[in-house]
C-alpha cells in the first residue's frame, strides 16, 4: 500500500546527512573557542626550583605547558552541543522531513560520534600547537609524548579524549531529553548536581569521576565509557520515543 | 476505493481536557478534503495525529492501513505543511530543495524551483528572513512538490496576499489534476478553496460536525428571500439560522427540511427559494451566523 519504503538504516544515514549540513555552526563555534583559549592560555606557567648539592646552589627554572584548558573547553562545548540537539527547533527540523523517533534519535547520536571525534582529534592536536608556541615563547626544551617519539601515547589521548567528548554529549542529550519532556527536571538535576558536588569534589578519588578518570587501562576505560553511553543513550530513547512533535 | 484514513473512535485528549471525543473517520484515496472548524476545534490536533507528530490517547487510527504514531512508512509517504515548519537557519531555501530530494521519493525540485521563481523567492535567501506570506508561500512550493501520497496543509494560506492564494489554490489543483494524491487541506476561507474541495470535513464540538461532498453540505439548507412579514408568516415553522435584510427584501437561512408541497407554497407566497454557498453552508453548521458576540455587547448595554 506504500510507494515509499525506507529501512531505518538507510533513513538514519539521511537524517543524519542532513543533521552535518544544518549544523556547520556548531564546528565553526568549537574552532572558534580553540582559537580563544590557545591565544588567551597558551604560554607555559614557569616556576622556579633550587637546591643545594653539596656546596653548589643548583638553581633551575622549569615551565609546565598543558592543553587542560582546551581540554575543559571542548567538554563543555560538548556538553552544549549534546543539549543543543534536543531544543524543540532541531527536532521541528527533523521532523519538517521523513523520520520517525529511532531514527531520529540514531542520526543524533552518529552527529555526536562524528562530533566527538572531530573535537576529540582537534584537542590532542592542539596540545603540539601548545608546544610550538611554547619553544618560541620560553625556549625550551620540550619532554613530551608526541606521535613520533610515543605514536601509542598520541593514539589513546585521541581515543581518550574523544570518548570523554561523546560521554560528555551524552549526559548533555540525555538531560536536555528529560528537561524538554518536562520542566520539573531541571530542578531534580540541580538537587543531583548539588549532591553530587559534595560527594565527588568533597573527597578526592573516589565516586563517579573517578570511576572513570582513575581508570588506568586504557581498554577497561574504553569498556566503562561505552557501557556508560549505551546506558545515556537507551535512557534517553525512552523518552524520545514518546515525545510528541511539531507542537508550538 | 481505498481509505487512505481511517479512524474508529479516535480520543484525544491534553491532560484533562478532551479535544476530540471518538471520532469516525474515512478519508478516501485520491480526494480533495477541506478541513474547517472554529478556532480550538480540534483541525490541527487531527492533522497532527494523522501524521504521527501527537499519539491518540485511544481508540484506532490507521493511515495507509498503519498506525501513524513512530512509523517510518507513514512519514515517508505523508507530508504536513504549517505555518510553524522549521527548517534551519543556516540553510538557503536552494539547501532545503536539495534536503527534500534526499527525503522525498516523488520530488520534483524542477517544479519547485519554477514555482519559486514565479513567486519571486530567491534561491540564496535564507528561510529564517522571508516574511510570513513568503513564508507560507515557501512551505506551501515544498508541499505541492514533494507529491506525497498524504499531503496535508494546515493553514498553508496564513498571511498570504490574494493573488498568492489563488494562485497557490491553482497551482494545487494543476499538479493534483496531473498526479492525483490524498490532500487534506484546512482553511477558514471555504469561499477561497470551494472550488477545488471534493469532499469537506466540518469538525464541531469535538467531533465530525459533517463530512460528506461539498454539495451535500449545501443541501442541508435553504437561503428564503422575501419580504419580512411574507417570510413570518410562511416560513416560520422552519428553524432559521441566519437572518440578513437588505433593503426591502430580507434573507433567511433556513434547515432544508421540507417537502415538495411546502416548497410549492412557499413559492406562491412570492418567496425566492435558493441553495446556499458552501462558505454560507459552512458558518451556518458552526453557528458563526448568530451575531453572538453582539449579543455580548447589547447585554452588557442593557446591564
Amino acid at each position: 500500500m506504500f510507494s515509499t519504503q525506507w529501512s531505518v538504516h538507510e533513513l538514519a544515514k539521511r537524517q543524519f546527512l542532513f543533521k552535518f549540513n544544518a549544523n556547520g555552526p556548531i564546528f565553526t563555534m568549537l574552532i572558534v573557542l580553540q582559537i580563544i583559549s590557545t591565544v588567551f592560555l597558551s604560554g607555559a606557567s614557569t616556576s622556579t626550583s633550587s637546591y643545594e648539592d653539596g656546596d653548589t646552589l643548583l638553581s633551575f627554572n622549569y615551565a609546565n605547558v598543558s592543553n587542560d584548558g582546551q581540554v575543559g573547553l571542548t567538554l563543555f562545548w560538548a556538553f552544549i552541543v549534546g543539549f543543543l540537539l534536543t531544543s524543540a527547533a532541531q527536532r521541528n527540523e527533523s521532523f519538517a522531513f521523513v523520520t520517525n523517533r529511532l531514527t531520529f534519535q540514531l542520526a543524533n547520536f552518529y552527529f555526536f560520534c562524528m562530533a566527538a571525534l572531530f573535537g576529540g582529534v582537534t584537542t590532542v592536536l592542539l596540545g603540539s600547537v601548545m608546544k610550538i608556541v611554547a619553544i618560541f615563547n620560553d625556549n625550551a626544551i620540550i619532554e613530551t609524548s608526541g606521535l613520533f617519539s610515543a605514536p601509542l601515547d598520541f593514539f589513546s589521548q585521541i581515543i581518550a579524549m574523544t570518548a570523554y567528548t561523546l560521554l560528555l554529549m551524552l549526559v548533555g542529550y540525555t538531560l536536555g531529553t528529560f528537561i524538554q519532556f518536562s520542566k520539573l527536571f531541571i530542578a531534580l538535576f540541580a538537587l543531583i548536581w548539588i549532591a553530587f558536588t559534595q560527594i565527588s569534589f568533597g573527597s578526592d578519588s573516589n565516586g563517579l569521576l573517578n570511576f572513570f578518570y582513575g581508570e588506568t587501562s586504557i581498554l577497561l576505560f574504553i569498556l566503562k565509557v561505552l557501557i556508560a553511553i549505551a546506558l545515556l543513550f537507551g535512557v534517553s530513547f525512552w523518552v524520545t520515543n514518546r515525545l510528541e512533535v511539531r507542537n508550538p | 476505493m481505498m481509505q487512505t484514513v481511517t479512524l474508529r473512535d479516535v480520543t484525544k485528549k491534553y491532560r484533562s481536557l478532551t479535544i476530540l471525543d471518538k471520532v469516525n473517520l474515512d478519508i478516501r484515496e485520491s480526494v480533495i478534503t477541506g478541513v474547517v472548524g472554529r478556532n480550538g476545534a480540534g483541525k490541527t490536533t487531527l492533522l497532527k495525529m494523522i501524521a504521527g507528530f501527537m499519539k491518540e490517547s485511544s481508540g484506532e487510527l490507521r493511515v495507509f492501513g498503519e498506525r501513524p504514531f513512530n512509523s517510518l512508512s507513514v512519514s515517508a509517504n505523508m507530508i504536513f505543511i504549517d505555518d510553524l515548519m522549521g527548517f534551519p537557519d543556516s540553510l538557503t531555501l536552494g539547501d532545503i530543495l536539495v534536503e527534500c530530494e534526499r527525503f522525498y521519493a516523488n520530488w520534483d525540485g524542477e517544479l519547485a524551483k519554477r514555482l519559486l521563481e514565479y513567486f519571486s523567492l530567491p534561491l540564496i535567501l535564507n528561510h529564517r528572513v522571508l516574511s510570513k506570506g513568503k513564508r507560507s508561500t515557501f512551505n506551501a512550493v515544498v508541499g505541492i512538490a514533494a507529491r506525497c501520497p498524504l499531503t496535508m496543509f494546515d493553514e498553508p494560506i496564513t498571511g498570504m496576499d490574494s493573488a498568492a492564494r489563488r494562485d497557490f489554490y491553482r497551482a494545487l489543483l494543476k499538479d493534483y489534476i496531473a498526479h492525483p494524491r490524498t490532500i487534506l487541506l484546512s482553511s477558514h476561507h471555504v469561499e477561497e478553496m470551494e472550488d477545488i474541495l471534493e469532499d469537506i470535513l466540518l469538525i464541531d464540538g469535538k467531533g465530525i460536525g459533517f463530512h460528506g461532498p461539498i454539495t451535500e453540505l449545501q443541501e442541508k439548507f435553504l437561503l428564503l428571500q422575501g419580504k419580512l412579514e411574507v417570510l413570518e408568516k410562511y416560513a416560520n415553522k422552519y428553524a432559521v439560522i441566519h437572518r440578513s435584510s437588505a433593503g426591502p427584501i430580507s434573507e433567511w437561512i433556513v434547515d432544508s427540511e421540507h417537502t415538495e408541497a411546502e416548497l410549492k407554497e412557499l413559492k406562491q407566497a412570492g418567496i425566492r427559494i435558493s441553495a446556499v454557498s458552501a462558505s454560507n453552508a459552512y458558518l451556518a453548521m458552526t453557528g458563526q451566523t448568530r451575531g453572538g458576540v453582539d449579543d455580548v455587547f447589547n447585554a452588557m448595554e442593557r446591564a
